[in-house]
C-alpha cells in the first residue's frame, strides 16, 4: 500500500505525523512483528504498553530508522523510511531517549548536548552551548552544565538525554523505556519532565511500562501482543474497560503489582 | 669488585648513547605500530571483505612467527625485493609491524567493548559514521585499552634488545660489545639491566601522567599505568587520605 504524504516531496521534515502500515519485522526465526497498522496525529502522546516481547521496542525502534522493516511503508515527519536512500533524512529531526540512557560518558552534560550541534548543525561554540544550557534548563538541569555522566544520578542522567535530544528541535520524541533502568524513586524526575512536553505539544511515542504516566499523559495507549496491535483507544478506555481478554490478563498483571 | 664497577661504568657514555638509542627507536616503532594497529582494527571490523581479509592474515602471520624472523625477513630479505633499509630504519619497521598486529587486537577489542547504544545514539542525533567513530567511539574504545597499549610500548622497549642481531647499536648490542673488550661479565650486563628498567619504569610514569590529562573524566588510578606495579602490590594498601574519597571495589 502506498501512502501519500504532501510533505514527502521536500527534502526537510516538515511535520510531526507518523503513518504506519503492514510493517513486518523479524530476527531471523523470531517474527517480531507481524503487520502492524499505527497512526500518529502532530502534538498527539502515544503510548505503547504490552508484555516484554511483543514487539514495542522494536517498533519504536523502526520509526527512528534504528531498525529497518522488512516489508510494510513507514512514514515518519514526512519522510520515508522504507525507502533505503531517503531514510537517513530523519537523523537529527527526531529524538530518541533509551532505556541505558546512552550519555556519551566522556562528555560533559553540556558536552553531550551540544555535540550535534557543533558537528551536525555547525553552530558555533557560544551558540550551541547557549542552546544546549537552555535545554539543560528545560529538564531542571542547568547547575549540572559541567558534569560528567558518572557524576549524575540515573534521573538525572535521563533528563541529560532528554536534553541533548530536546537541543536539535526535534519534531517527535521517541521514548524506550525511559525509567526501567532508574530507581523507583528517580522515575518521577524523569516522568515529570516527559509530562510537561506532553503539555507543550511535542509528538511523542513512548515505550513504557510506568501506566501511572500512560494513565494520566497519553492520548492514546496501544496495547501490543505478539506482533500486533490488539488494542488501542483513549486511557480510559484501555485501562478502564479493556474489549481484549489478552488486555485484561496483562493490565490485571501490570496493575496489581 | 668495587673496582670493576667503576672499571665498566668508565663507559657509561657509550651505555646512555645506546639506551638513548633504544628508546628513541622504541618510540618511533611504537608510532608506526598505533597507526598500524588502529587502521588493522577498522579494517578487522569493516563490513568489506576486501579489507577484513589482509588485516586477519597480517594478525595471524605477525603473532605467529617469531619476532627476530621478521626482523631478519626486513633486513636480509628486503633489499633483494629493493628496499634497502639502514639497521635502525629495518628495526623499527619490523617492531612497529610487529607490535602493529597486536595493537590491532587491542584496539578492536577495545572498539567492541563500546556499547552499541553509544553509536544508536550518535546516530539518531545525524553524526555520520566517521564522526561518531572519532568522537564517540574511539575517545572510549581509547580509555578502555590505555593500560594495554602502554604494555605494549613496554614490550617493543624489550623487544628492541633483539635489533642488536641485525647491528643495530642498541643497549643490549653494545653491552655485548662493551663485555667482549672488558669481559666484566657481571657488570656490563647488569649495567644494561638497570638502565632497562629505568626506561621501562620512565615510559611508564610518563604514560600515567599523560593519562591524567588526556582522558575526560581523568583516569581514575586503577585505570592508569603505574611503574613498579608488580611491587607496589607487595606493600600494604595506603590507607586513604582523610577527604579523599574511598574506591569500593565491586
Amino acid at each position: 500500500m502506498m501512502i501519500t504524504d504532501p510533505a514527502a516531496q521536500q527534502k526537510a521534515v516538515t511535520t510531526s505525523r507518523i503513518s504506519l502500515s503492514g510493517v513486518h519485522k523479524r530476527f531471523g526465526e523470531l517474527e517480531v512483528l507481524k503487520g502492524v497498522d499505527i497512526d500518529v496525529e502532530p502534538g498527539e502522546v502515544v503510548v505503547l504498553i504490552g508484555a516484554s516481547g511483543s514487539g514495542k521496542s522494536t517498533l519504536l525502534r523502526i520509526m527512528c530508522d534504528l531498525e529497518r522493516a522488512d516489508s510494510g511503508a513507514v512514514w515518519v515527519g514526512g519522510v520515508p523510511l522504507h525507502d533505503r536512500k531517503r531514510a537517513p533524512e530523519i537523523f537529527g529531526h527526531v529524538g530518541m531517549v533509551f532505556q541505558q540512557f546512552n550519555l556519551f560518558p566522556h562528555k560533559t552534560a553540556l558536552g553531550n548536548v551540544t555535540l550535534a550541534l557543533l558537528k551536525v548543525r555547525k553552530l558555533s561554540r557560544a551558540e550551541a552551548e547557549e542552546r544546549g544550557r537552555a535545554a539543560l534548563k528545560r529538564v531542571g538541569l542547568a547547575d549540572k552544565a559541567d558534569a560528567y555522566p558518572a557524576q549524575l544520578s540515573g534521573g538525572q542522567q535521563q533528563r541529560v538525554a532528554i536534553a541533548r535530544a530536546l537541543a536539535m528541535d526535534p519534531a517527535i520524541m521517541f521514548f524506550d523505556e525511559p525509567t526501567s533502568a532508574l530507581d523507583p524513586e528517580l522515575v518521577g524526575e524523569v516522568t515529570g519532565v516527559m509530562r510537561s512536553l506532553a503539555e507543550d505539544g511535542m509528538t511523542m511515542v513512548v515505550v513504557t511500562h510506568e501506566m501511572r504516566f500512560a494513565k494520566d499523559t497519553a492520548d492514546r495507549v496501544v496495547f501490543m501482543d505478539g506482533g500486533v496491535v490488539l488494542e488501542q483507544g483513549p486511557p480510559e478506555q484501555v485501562f478502564g474497560s479493556p474489549a481484549e481478554q489478552r488486555t485484561q490478563q496483562f493490565l490485571h498483571r501490570v496493575l496489581d503489582t | 669488585m668495587f673496582v670493576d664497577w667503576t672499571y665498566a661504568l668508565r663507559d657509561w657514555a657509550t651505555y646512555l648513547d645506546a639506551a638513548w638509542l633504544s628508546l628513541k627507536l622504541s618510540l618511533e616503532a611504537f608510532a608506526l605500530a598505533f597507526v598500524l594497529g588502529l587502521l588493522g582494527a577498522l579494517a578487522r571490523r569493516s563490513r568489506h571483505a576486501v579489507l577484513r581479509a589482509p588485516a586477519a592474515v597480517y594478525v595471524e602471520v605477525i603473532r605467529n612467527t617469531p619476532v627476530l624472523l621478521q626482523m631478519f625477513v626486513v633486513y636480509f630479505a628486503l633489499p633483494s625485493a629493493g628496499l634497502r633499509l639502514s639497521p635502525v630504519q629495518a628495526g623499527v619497521l619490523a617492531l612497529g609491524v610487529n607490535v602493529g598486529a597486536y595493537l590491532t587486537e587491542i584496539f578492536r577489542a577495545g572498539i567492541q567493548a563500546v556499547p552499541r547504544g553509544q553509536s544508536e545514539a550518535a546516530r539518531v542525533l545525524a553524526l555520520s559514521p566517521l564522526r561518531t567513530f572519532a568522537h564517540v567511539v574511539l575517545p572510549q574504545a581509547l580509555r578502555n585499552v590505555y593500560p594495554a597499549v602502554v604494555n605494549q610500548l613496554v614490550q617493543i622497549i624489550l623487544g628492541s634488545s633483539l635489533l642488536s642481531a641485525i647491528s643495530v647499536p642498541e643497549l643490549t648490542g653494545t653491552a655485548m660489545v662493551i663485555n667482549s673488550r672488558t669481559l666484566l661479565t657481571v657488570q656490563v650486563f647488569g649495567i644494561a639491566a638497570v638502565l632497562y628498567l629505568v626506561l621501562t619504569n620512565a615510559v611508564v610514569l610518563v604514560a600515567g601522567l599523560i593519562g591524567r590529562v588526556a582522558f575526560k573524566p581523568p583516569l581514575r588510578p586503577a585505570e592508569r599505568p603505574r611503574p613498579l606495579s608488580a611491587v607496589r602490590r607487595l606493600l600494604p594498601a595506603r590507607s586513604a587520605r582523610p577527604g579523599q574519597p574511598v574506591h569500593k571495589e565491586a
